[in-house]
């Protein structure tokens, strides 16, 4: 499981949309959406993409697997460089994806089992009823007893399509599955379920999680690296470690402390932020959280903070005082 | 023919299991007696030369019988029983029908379903020359049709197919439009589905439910057509036993037999109410609703 190459790497990527306006399409202007960013997934590991709405943690994720075709940057899957002329046929067999709503995620004409089989038959693979066979098998590792494999998405709970969705993601056996708020859907006792599923199937199955959430209770339970975006770029990369025990961006701060502690005896300063996320069509010149930053200095708005790595286990923060945050920090 | 084509139904609602759509179908008002009635009128159209007592195309008797044991509703001024050519006239009239209705669904759908899933060029080509032959009045349409390929059953089924495929293309359009940004699309995609793949398999049978109200809309309106057309002259050529055509020839007798021109319009209107009835009970057992259906057909 612990191999030593990366499974999948994602290198400055960037997503624009542009803004056009009047009878010739001018373009007035571009939203960045994803500006800059780049990680590293390992095999049989998770990594957390955390941020609020418009922080553009789905465009990141979805530009990465090739669902929309990122303005500029490199992907590469297993070393093997992803472009536009790879295909997402090839493409499908090593990423996957989990969507949100279980509900519209899966083709409710179709029975869970055609549901499941549905990138097998896709991709050609095998007869309609081995396919069958093995969608049912899929179901079956997922928790789904076979005698629901008839049954079509409108009969099941919630945390059952999720599951459904989970067996279709796993039917081309990908290295790499992108799972785009896969819980936040769902009821808090069936999230604790789901996460445990996917835990589980991580173990048996040794595939990489690209696990997008704002949820950072979530993020926590799943991932073992972290980042935490902003406006379109990553402002803080680090192992869950770090992230939570050691969070140096004051951003990242701002975040945990907003997190409950479900303990009544603990006290702490809760960090509140003051506005809104910026507008991603013009975003700020200097650091792009100086609007929101309670510590922010002349240096903030002059210049922009690179993401650096700030310690010897790789946490690298986008913060010209990344060091000076460290004490307060703590969060636990 | 109006300009708007149907009030766009929302495409199916999907939370409806399949069986439930027969099921819902069966309790409705209208549903069941509509279907009743089309099945009478289907087994009459497929059976028309057994319950026909005479051959609808020759003398049987005297012209212009009053109804009587002989004749159940009298004799045309050629002395042909109208009863059986009201009977062989219902065959002819349904196959215009599912003819029209089919040729409009065969064409429209894919080519709606393209423009709205690709989008961009090819939407905007598909959509001016829906609203060239939708800027058309649909009679005078077929008219011209007809006028160029001469008359005949088919020549008329052709015209007025041709006349309602506009409107399937826009609500296959609309409903592909709305149903492209699902997640379960997108999700197709990212199983590394074509876009043939997904339009084929994903959208067009989820889109089915509006579309196949509207085949059931449109048949009513080919009859409905067809009838007129016969009855200016430009439908079926005589002596094929069109309804359309029957109530053309009965007005000079109406004085002499009634029945003449009382029993094809009878059936005639009871047809196109079965069919509607069907129409508005598949749009309550499928949850949508879709505008009244004078203003649905584009035809009338």
């Amino acid at each position: 499981m612990a191999e030593s190459s990366p499974v999948l790497e994602v290198d400055n990527l960037v997503k624009h949309y542009p803004i056009r306006k009047g009878v010739f399409g001018r373009e007035v202007g571009r939203v960045h959406a994803v500006d800059g960013v780049s990680f590293t997934l390992w095999p049989g590991r998770s990594l957390g993409l955390v941020g609020e709405s418009g922080s553009g943690k789905t465009t990141a994720g979805r530009a990465a697997m090739r669902l929309i075709e990122p303005t500029s940057g490199d992907v590469r899957i297993a070393g093997e460089p992803v472009t536009a002329a790879t295909g997402r046929r090839t493409l499908a067999r090593r990423i996957a994806m989990v969507f949100q709503d279980p509900m519209g995620s899966l083709n409710p004409r179709l029975s869970a089992a055609a549901n499941v089989a549905e990138p097998l038959r896709i991709h050609r693979i095998g007869d309609p009823r081995s396919r069958r066979q093995r969608a049912v098998e899929l179901l079956e590792q997922v928790g789904l007893r076979a005698d629901l494999a008839e049954r079509v998405p409108a009969e099941f709970s919630g945390g059952q399509r999720q599951r459904i969705g989970i067996a279709r993601a796993l039917a081309l056996s990908p290295q790499v599955i992108v799972l785009d708020e896969p819980v936040s859907a769902l009821d808090v006792s069936v999230q604790a379920q789901v996460l445990n599923l996917l835990g589980r199937l991580q173990e048996e199955l040794g595939v990489a999680f690209l696990f997008i959430s704002h949820d950072l209770s979530v993020v926590r339970h799943v991932c073992d690296q972290v980042a935490v975006m902003y406006l379109g770029t990553i402002v803080e990369i680090g192992s869950r470690e770090q992230i939570y025990q050691d969070p140096r961006h004051p951003y990242t701060q701002a975040l945990l402390s907003a997190v409950p502690i479900p303990d009544p005896t603990v006290e702490r300063e809760r960090i509140i932020l003051g506005g809104d996320l910026p507008n991603p069509v013009d975003p700020p010149a200097g650091c792009r959280f100086q609007g929101r930053c309670p510590k922010v200095q002349q240096v903030c708005i002059d210049t922009n903070p690179e993401l650096v790595v700030r310690s010897a286990g790789g946490q690298a923060v986008a913060c010209h005082f990344a060091d000076d945050n460290a004490v307060e920090g703590e969060s636990r | 023919m109006t300009t708007t084509d149907t009030a766009v139904a929302p495409p199916t609602q999907p939370r409806v299991a399949r069986a439930g759509v027969v099921g819902k179908f069966l309790r409705s008002t209208t549903g069941p007696i509509g279907a009743g009635v089309m099945g009478i009128l289907l087994l009459v159209a497929l059976g028309a030369d057994l319950i026909a007592p005479y051959d609808p195309l020759a003398r049987a008797g005297a012209a212009l019988q009053q109804p009587g044991g002989e004749f159940w509703f009298g004799t045309d001024e050629l002395g042909r029983d109208i009863f059986s050519r009201v009977v062989h006239g219902t065959r002819l009239s349904l196959q215009t029908a599912v003819g029209a209705a089919a040729f409009a669904g065969v064409v429209g759908l894919p080519l709606g379903v393209l423009a709205g899933y690709v989008g961009g060029a090819t939407d905007a080509i598909l959509m001016r020359i829906t609203d060239f032959v939708l800027a058309v009045p649909g009679i005078l349409f077929a008219l011209v049709v007809v006028a160029v390929l001469g008359s005949g059953v088919w020549n008329l089924t052709l015209a007025i197919g041709i006349g309602a495929t506009p409107t399937f293309i826009r609500l296959a359009r609309a409903s592909t439009l709305s149903l492209r940004e699902q997640e379960y699309v997108l999700a197709a995609r990212s199983m590394g589905a074509s876009p043939f793949d997904i339009m084929a398999r994903t959208i067009t049978p989820n889109i089915m439910g509006p579309i196949i109200v509207q085949i059931i809309v449109t048949a009513s309106v080919a009859i409905l057509v067809a009838a007129a057309l016969s009855f200016v002259g430009l439908g079926t050529p005589p002596p094929a036993p069109s309804w359309g055509g029957m109530l053309q020839s009965s007005r000079a007798y109406l004085f002499q037999q009634v029945w003449y021109a009382v029993l094809p319009g009878v059936v005639l209107a009871v047809t196109i109410a079965a069919l509607d009835a069907i129409g508005r009970g598949m749009q309550v057992a499928l949850g949508t609703r879709t505008a009244g259906r004078a203003k649905v057909g584009g035809m009338g």
